[in-house]
């Protein structure tokens, strides 16, 4: 009998009641040398819910880990037979296990949460793949390399052009590949401001305890400070946004140092006097 | 203030216009009580950016939803001047939601399920549109939609999985947008805001076009604050509209009725034309030939 | 002299030569005889340097014997090139001035293939009907290139693309280079994946003798394999992506056979090696033979005997599941479905780095000999077992129990000649030795192929 691998969260609504299991893995590429901005915001916003959630999961680093998941992104996670990938799918399969960081919040809150994640993963999430695969400087400095590194000639070149292709076709149906570089960055600006006026002063979006925007607003705020860019208009445009810095500051020190995951240390010096 | 004059498809079902884009910008000059003219123009190929709405003033022609509120506030006029910070942020987080998630649903419905397109979408477009125009863009468009499904679902190879996944976005979509309208009149309180207009442009279209596939549809009406959302701004806003339709469909209801009363009238005629036929066939027969009498 | 036909060698080929033979005896054989002249009738295209070199073993024959001989060989040669639809010859003693004293003038009446040709066809391969279309230029230059175009469309996602370019060179073991690109997809739900190879392929094919041949070729291979379902095994999964795969290449044939669909006697042999690793990022060595005897046993009933082996050494862990070797089928182990039997992982049957397979067959015309002579030779019955396994076995801890999991599997059935390059084969089976996951099929099994164990 095949075995029931279950692609799609509303899929795996039957398989979860049952516990989180211990042999829980998420698949990424690698690090260092393979993985590239979009992408490891993604899988950083995950681990960030994750560790949150306080779940165990064991981090399997793969180069074909994007053709190996279900959805064709990064990252998934295995979970027993089930494989889940994307950020939201995610939440929702770990949430049919009664485990939420949501679940304080009021119905209107969660509604108010959910536009707010979509308004990250839209505007961060294009931006972030806008600029790794259609600003010229950084296709070439860093993603070409980057992506190709874990392919042999000639396929590093044509797998690399192949998915510039597939990102330019999706990100010109949302409308996006005819903006240019400066509209990029005013519509990154633009989305920072509705953050920070959200997050006003407090700690979390909403309240004392973190929830899943939480995760997903670090994930791609602490990717894009940390990733060495051509061109850091980008960081420097969050950087405006002290708020959001420190926002970002306080998840990595509760999550990340007291885990004892080594990770590169993150470049506060702008906002450190503040 | 000029007035303005506003290009956009034509209305139906009750609706100012059947266009998502034209839709929330009429209802955004409603909203702040803008004094304009509706001009139903049916062909975007004159327009600058080949498509609807255009807000036409002097020497200008604006097209995008963001440039008409940026021109408006110029004008000091806006409807989110009310709003705090948060509430604008908010504005701005339900607007990428709405572009998100209902988007490409209504683009599906309309263009990619083959039920909507062939049984409502293309003949309607068809038949707004001039000749020779009706050839080009209902299929433009119908391309376009494919295109935008293909590329955001690009991993998912079986069509039904794709229906399933953006109709089950769209439903999640819509039930969070009811739990966020709650009892209020309006997204942040008794007055319409920006928010209002577009939620306004992306509902109505959905809840009152005669769909073919109905089960997002369905799951609006169930939503019965949203509902209860869209008939107020047709009422409030859009009344006009809102009432020649309701007399029309009462017209054609009563019609419908007229006819059932005629009915046994047509049934008599009908019988007696037929039983007329077969008598001058058989005699026609019967002299010819072709039916011969036992002897 | 009558006229030689053409003909792939059969039956009737043999019989028409020994009538040929009676024929000769009447002739002095041995009488002393030579080439004076070899025209040839209707040449439209093809070009005289390679005539010249397909005939020149005509001019050193020495007696009538070797002129007929050499005839036959040259014959041989001129259709092996496929450029002419038609070969006739005649012999003459030669007459005018120039004729020597045993002089005799030989004369091929040719007809060339056309230089264009498109053809579309339907076939069933693995269970599955496909659409082809085919487009070839012949004989381009005239000296016997070849460009051929190939596009076949099937049912359940194969999809293959080929245009091969193709030249034989006018030097001793009869090379012929091929270059080819390349597009096939396939689809193997069994084993949980589907497979994209792209690529390009460089071959040459030398001829030793007409019955040995070696090809060495080389290939350039993108894999893109994706899981077929969302069912798909993890391990399967494992391996999706893109891979290079740049592979040398020998195979070697050795035909002793008198027919390749319906032999009657004579042994067939052959070997492939690959080694795989000449950049790309597949490494592996595959190595497989194939054998196959044939024994008339009494007038009209042979016994064939066939086996293959392969096995493949990998020294890391670049291969992929499409590398592995798969048994099971009605081309190999009848009995089985394709693929469907050997190591399995959640359902999917994955191959194994060695596999092995034999089978024996008593092979004879259809019963009461319907049709003899004409359409009735186009059907065999045959009463078949075949036997074989497929894994990673290993020899460490004191040897592995392969032998106790092998398959086995019996039947009887008919088989029919599709045109002289394919079998039909519809067979009865009784699987006799399988394991509880195995894809066994008992009852009837229809298989098509080239091919067949």
């Amino acid at each position: 009998m095949p075995s029931e691998l279950v692609v799609n969260s509303w899929n795996c609504q039957v398989t979860g009641q049952e516990p989180w299991p211990d042999d829980v893995q998420l698949y990424q590429p690698y690090e260092t040398e393979q993985i590239l901005l979009p992408d490891n915001a993604n899988c950083l916003a995950v681990q960030a819910f994750l560790k949150m959630c306080d779940l165990k999961y064991v981090v399997e680093y793969r180069t074909n880990a994007e053709e190996m998941s279900p959805s064709g992104r990064v990252p998934f996670i295995k979970c027993g037979a089930c494989l889940i990938s994307d950020f939201e799918p995610i939440t929702a399969f770990v949430g049919n296990k009664g485990i939420s960081l949501s679940a304080h919040l009021s119905e209107v809150q969660k509604a108010d949460m959910r536009a707010f994640m979509s308004l990250v993963t839209t505007v961060f999430g294009n931006a972030e793949n806008y600029i790794t695969w259609l600003d010229n400087s950084t296709y070439c400095q860093i993603t070409k390399p980057r992506y190709g590194s874990v392919h042999p000639f000639p396929l590093n070149h044509l797998l690399c052009y192949l998915k510039r292709n597939t990102v330019i076709k999706k990100l010109s149906v949302l409308g996006w590949a005819d903006k240019t570089l400066d509209k990029v960055y005013a519509e990154v600006d633009k989305g920072c401001g509705a953050l920070s006026d959200r997050l006003e002063k407090s700690k979390f979006f909403f309240g004392d305890q973190p929830t899943e925007l939480d995760a997903l607003v670090f994930g791609h705020i602490y990717t894009i400070l940390t990733t060495p860019l051509p061109n850091n208009r980008l960081a420097s445009t969050i950087r405006g946004y002290p708020n959001l810095i420190n926002h970002c500051k306080i998840i990595e020190k509760q999550l990340f140092d007291c885990y004892g995951r080594p990770r590169k240390s993150i470049g506060w010096s702008s906002t450190n006097n503040n | 203030m000029r007035q303005l004059l506003v290009d956009v498809w034509k209305g139906d079902w009750g609706l100012a216009s059947v266009d998502l884009d034209c839709l929330q910008v009429l209802a955004y000059l409603k909203f702040n009580a803008v004094d304009f003219h509706i001009n139903n123009a049916n062909n975007p190929f004159f327009t600058p950016e080949g498509k609807f709405p255009v807000l036409r003033t002097k020497g200008q022609a604006l097209t995008k939803f963001e440039d008409i509120v940026a021109y408006m506030e110029e004008k000091n006029i806006s409807s989110d001047y009310g709003l705090t910070k948060k509430q604008a942020a908010e504005t701005q987080a339900y607007s990428v939601l709405l572009r998100e998630k209902l988007f490409p649903a209504l683009q599906f419905l309309w263009w990619v399920d083959a039920n909507n397109e062939k049984g409502l979408t293309t003949p309607w477009y068809s038949k707004v549109l001039p000749y020779p125009f009706n050839f080009y863009y209902p299929g433009k468009y119908k391309r376009n939609a494919e295109i935008m499904i293909a590329s955001l679902y690009e991993n998912i190879d079986d069509e039904k999985d794709i229906k399933d996944k953006v109709i089950g976005e769209a439903e999640k979509c819509l039930t969070t947008l009811s739990v966020r309208l709650g009892t209020n009149d309006f997204m942040f309180g008794s007055h319409p805001t920006q928010i209002d207009a577009m939620l306004y442009a992306y509902l109505a279209p959905l809840l009152k076009a005669p769909l073919c596939s109905t089960s997002l549809q369905n799951h609006l009406k169930a939503c019965t604050n949203l509902n209860k959302f869209v008939s107020r701004i047709s009422q409030r806003y859009f009344s006009q509209e809102h009432h020649e339709y309701e007399k029309k469909i009462k017209n054609e209801m009563k019609n419908k009725n007229d006819q059932i009363e005629d009915d046994p009238d047509i049934i008599r005629n009908q019988i007696l034309a037929i039983f007329f036929s077969i008598v001058t066939m058989v005699a026609y027969a019967l002299h010819t030939g072709l039916i011969k009498r036992a002897t | 002299m009558g006229a030689v036909h053409a003909k792939q060698r059969g039956k009737a080929d043999i019989l028409e030569e020994r009538d040929r033979n009676e024929e000769l005896q009447d002739l002095n054989l041995k009488a002393k005889a030579r080439v004076d002249k070899v025209s040839f009738n209707g040449i439209k295209r093809t070009k005289s340097p390679l005539l010249n070199y397909a005939i020149s073993p005509l001019f050193s024959a020495k007696s009538f014997e070797e002129v007929i001989k050499t005839t036959h060989e040259v014959r041989t040669h001129l259709n092996r090139l496929g450029i002419f639809k038609k070969i006739a010859i005649d012999i003459e003693t030669s007459k005018g001035p120039e004729s020597s004293p045993y002089g005799y003038e030989v004369t091929f009446h040719v007809h060339e293939v056309d230089l264009m040709s498109v053809a579309l066809s339907t076939q069933l391969a693995n269970n599955e009907a496909l659409l082809s279309v085919r487009g070839s230029l012949t004989n381009v230059l005239g000296k016997a290139e070849g460009l051929r175009g190939e596009y076949s469309y099937g049912t359940l996602k194969t999809n293959n693309m080929a245009l091969i370019m193709s030249k034989p060179f006018l030097t001793k073991l009869e090379p012929v280079g091929s270059a080819s690109i390349f597009r096939n997809d396939s689809d193997w739900p069994v084993s949980g994946y589907r497979l994209r190879d792209t690529g390009m392929m460089l071959d040459l094919a030398l001829s030793v003798t007409s019955q040995m041949r070696h090809n060495l070729q080389y290939e350039v291979d993108w894999r893109q394999l994706y899981p077929s379902s969302k069912y798909a095994a993890f391990e399967v999964r494992e391996d999706a992506g893109h891979k290079l795969k740049s592979a040398l290449r020998h195979i070697l044939t050795l035909d002793r056979r008198d027919n390749p669909i319906f032999p009657v006697s004579g042994t067939m042999l052959k070997t492939t090696v690959e080694y795989s690793g000449l950049g790309g990022n597949i490494n592996f060595l595959k190595g497989d033979l194939a054998m196959q005897w044939n024994v008339p046993l009494i007038k009209d009933v042979i016994l064939q005997a066939g086996c293959n082996v392969g096995h493949m050494y990998k020294w890391d862990e670049s291969h992929t599941v499409a590398d592995n070797f798969f048994l099971g089928g009605p081309l190999d182990i009848r009995g089985f479905n394709f693929r469907s039997l050997g190591p399995q992982n959640d359902g999917n049957f994955v191959g194994g780095s060695t596999y092995y397979a034999a089978s024996l067959h008593i092979f004879s015309p259809l019963p009461f000999r319907p049709g003899e002579g004409g359409f009735g030779d186009y059907f065999r019955s045959h009463l078949w077992i075949n036997a074989g396994n497929c894994g990673d076995f290993t020899s460490d801890k004191g040897g592995d129990n392969h032998l106790e999991t092998i398959r086995v599997a019996a039947g009887i059935g008919i088989a029919f000649k599709l045109g002289n390059v394919a079998r039909t084969e519809i067979n009865y089976c009784f699987p006799l030795k399988f394991l509880s996951g195995d894809g066994k099929v008992s009852g009837i099994q229809f298989g098509v192929g080239m091919n067949f164990l």
